[in-house]
């Protein structure tokens, strides 16, 4: 019998070809459904990975203290409109506090400069971001100097450090170490430069290649008022230690602001969790729209095999008066929508495979295709055949021998 | 014991008004080893009786046995395997499959019983070798002459080598040398022991019979043995007459005359042009149905 089934799928492909541009139409079909599908989950895959290997980079044990209004719900469209300083509840004095308790190594204030002009002689930089902080943040960010050194003086005066992005957007360069720009009017000049960030796309973070940093004190003084922090960046002594810290943060600053808890403490891990959910939410969308195109490859199989089975009553008619029986022919054309299934699975996954090259060679994208993504695909095709066929195949196997040898 | 035994087996096709006899009690009993010719104007249930006879229909009473096995009730699938184990169909169209090449097309009824694929080749070969199709093996059946193409039925029909071999008119689509051909090739498979029932119209191939079955309604009107090599008596007397002028024939000349009779029931003027044309018109479509009708 397993000889049999292997003649089934020469016979199946061999009945295929004889209508050839058909069966090329509806294996199409069933291409386009299974590599869309398997594109989509794998660029959604792979910007989860993306994203979760910028938070490892910076480090899980990260504590992010924010003003409420910047709660994680609306932390996206807070950072789009780039308005943070309206109603800061953060301050130099919560810093200190933070600094001070037991189990910190590191904090560090992030304080967005609203609006900067960056210049170089007279021209004016676009697309850069202007933040001030403290020595802290090289430590934090786990990421160190590339070139020149961190602030001197105690954290106040006129030097910065950029990052990779700002260094070429300002200087055409990457290296710019001792050389002039203005912000706000005030002259600053290039001590230190980051190595290259990670960056991910979607990522809710700040991209740090494209920001300037500068002291957290001067940001006071171009503002002209205390520094509007968006948020307190800490690090615990011990990654283990994490949970404490929160609690200690969250009890002694609410203390200081007088019992109100009008701040939110976030750990790394957290925001990890609220980007994929978001990821995740878009890649199933997206993903469901193609499913939809394999689900109407599926009828297309279906359309093709009742056409076929139509034309070819005769030759039911002939192979059930030579003793085929119901099962027999049932299982020949199934077959042949398997073929045909399967052969659009198994094509689809090589085109998604070519998409997939192409994506990480065109974009920052980097999707991901894991191998039970591939047996799932050519797992799903053989379902989609077997769905599909059963109905043509049925009506081919209950058709009566005598009507099919009068069609000839 | 006879290999087919049929007693007062009917077939009845649709409800109340519409309803059709195509087999009325027929009963019948064929020994292993005849050459049974059936013959009988269209409609006469001759197909019908072949199609109860080879399985692929059921009758609507009445008992049928191969070998003494009661058959009349068999399942869809029982059936399909006694028809692939004990019976070969030889048609007038030859009904091999375009796509495949004579060998498969041979080996066809072996896949069906699940041989290897190596066992069916060498079989269908040694097959078609036996009948001197050995130079067409790997022909597909379009490539073929009309009697090249029947002989390869013919084979395949004998590739499980089955009791009975049910012909319906195998020389229907042949000329006078191919029918010739074929008609020994039956002639020889009927020497070798296998039980052969063919339909024909034509009272010359009753020479090859060893006993003609005569049907008219849905019934045996008459049932003769023969002597190999002479046309069987009454067809004989058939030949005079049958394939110019049926009764049928009359009836329908008649209805076709009282359409054009003045003054008949008919509400058709004849002196109007275009009813004269549709006169005409359905005339000689009442001659083209009354030629199709001798013909076939």
């Amino acid at each position: 019998m397993k000889s049999f089934s292997r003649g089934d799928i020469g016979a199946a492909v061999r009945s295929l070809r004889s209508s050839r541009s058909r069966s090329i139409l509806t294996i199409f079909g069933i291409v386009i459904g299974i590599s869309a599908t398997i594109t989509i989950v794998s660029i959604g895959d792979g910007i989860k990975n993306q994203i979760a290997d910028n938070i490892n980079n910076v480090g899980r044990d990260l504590i992010i203290v924010r003003p409420d209004l910047l709660q994680p719900t609306n932390a996206v469209s807070a950072i789009v409109s780039e308005s943070y300083s309206a109603d800061n509840s953060l301050t130099t004095n919560d810093l200190q506090l933070i600094e001070s308790l037991s189990n910190v190594q590191y904090a560090a204030p992030l304080s967005l400069l609203n609006a900067p002009s960056v210049k170089v002689g007279n021209q004016t930089v676009s697309g850069i971001q202007v933040v001030g902080t403290t020595n802290d943040i090289v430590p934090i960010l786990n990421q160190s100097l590339q070139y020149g050194n961190s602030f001197g003086g105690n954290g106040v005066g006129n030097d910065a450090m950029l990052g990779q992005g700002a260094s070429v957007k300002i200087f055409g360069t990457q290296v710019s170490l001792g050389r002039n720009f203005n912000i706000d009017g005030q002259s600053f000049f290039t001590r230190g430069e980051f190595g290259s960030f990670y960056s991910a796309p979607l990522s809710i973070d700040l991209d740090f290649n494209n920001v300037i940093f500068i002291p957290y004190s001067s940001v006071a003084s171009l503002q002209g008022s205390t520094a509007s922090t968006y948020e307190i960046l800490v690090k615990p002594t011990n990654p283990s230690a994490i949970n404490a810290v929160v609690t200690e943060i969250e009890s002694s600053l609410t203390e200081a602001h007088g019992g109100v808890q009008n701040f939110s403490v976030l750990q790394q891990k957290n925001s990890l969790t609220a980007s994929d959910s978001i990821v995740s939410l878009l890649t199933n969308l997206i993903a469901a729209a193609a499913g939809i195109a394999l689900f109407v490859g599926g009828i297309g199989i279906m359309n093709m095999m009742l056409v076929t089975v139509s034309e070819r009553t005769g030759e039911i008619g002939v192979r059930k008066a030579v003793g085929a029986t119901n099962r027999q022919i049932l299982r020949q054309f199934l077959m042949e929508a398997i073929v045909l299934s399967v052969s659009g699975g198994i094509i689809g996954v090589v085109v998604a495979l070519l998409i997939n090259v192409g994506l990480r060679i065109s974009t920052s994208l980097e999707p991901t295709i894991p191998w039970s993504t591939i047996v799932l695909a050519t797992g799903l095709s053989l379902v989609i055949g077997i769905v599909f066929g059963l109905i043509p195949a049925a009506k081919a196997a209950r058709k009566d021998p005598i009507d099919a040898l009068r069609h000839q | 014991m006879a290999l087919i035994e049929i007693t007062d087996i009917s077939k009845v096709y649709g409800f109340g008004g519409a309803t059709t006899v195509a087999l009325d009690e027929v009963s019948l009993s064929i020994e292993q080893n005849e050459f049974v010719a059936i013959m009988g104007p269209s409609g006469s249930g001759k197909s019908t009786l072949m199609n109860v006879i080879g399985l692929l229909d059921r009758p609507s009473h009445g008992s049928y046995k191969i070998s003494g096995r009661n058959v009349e009730k068999l399942s869809q699938n029982q059936r399909a395997k006694m028809r692939r184990d004990k019976i070969g169909f030889i048609f007038q169209s030859f009904s091999l499959l375009p796509r495949l090449t004579v060998l498969e097309n041979v080996a066809l009824p072996l896949a069906y019983r699940g041989l290897s694929t190596n066992r069916r080749i060498k079989a269908a070969s040694s097959m078609i070798n036996r009948l001197g199709l050995a130079d067409r093996e790997y022909y597909l059946p379009r490539h073929l002459s009309g009697g090249q193409t029947q002989t390869a039925a013919i084979a395949r029909a004998l590739i499980n080598t089955p009791s009975i071999i049910i012909a319906d008119e195998p020389t229907g689509n042949l000329d006078s040398n191919d029918s010739r051909l074929i008609m020994e090739l039956l002639s020889d498979i009927h020497k070798d022991g296998t039980t052969i029932l063919m339909v024909t119209h034509n009272p010359e191939l009753t020479r090859y019979a060893t006993r003609v079955v005569y049907m008219r309604d849905g019934m045996v009107i008459h049932d003769e043995l023969t002597a190999p090599g002479l046309v069987a008596p009454t067809a004989r007397k058939a030949m005079s007459y049958l394939p110019f002028r049926t009764e049928e024939d009359d009836f329908a000349g008649v209805s076709a005359l009282m359409k054009v009779i003045p003054g008949g029931d008919s509400p058709v003027d004849i002196k109007s042009g275009r009813n004269r044309k549709i006169n005409k018109k359905s005339k000689s479509r009442t001659n083209k149905s009354r030629r199709r009708k001798a013909k076939s």
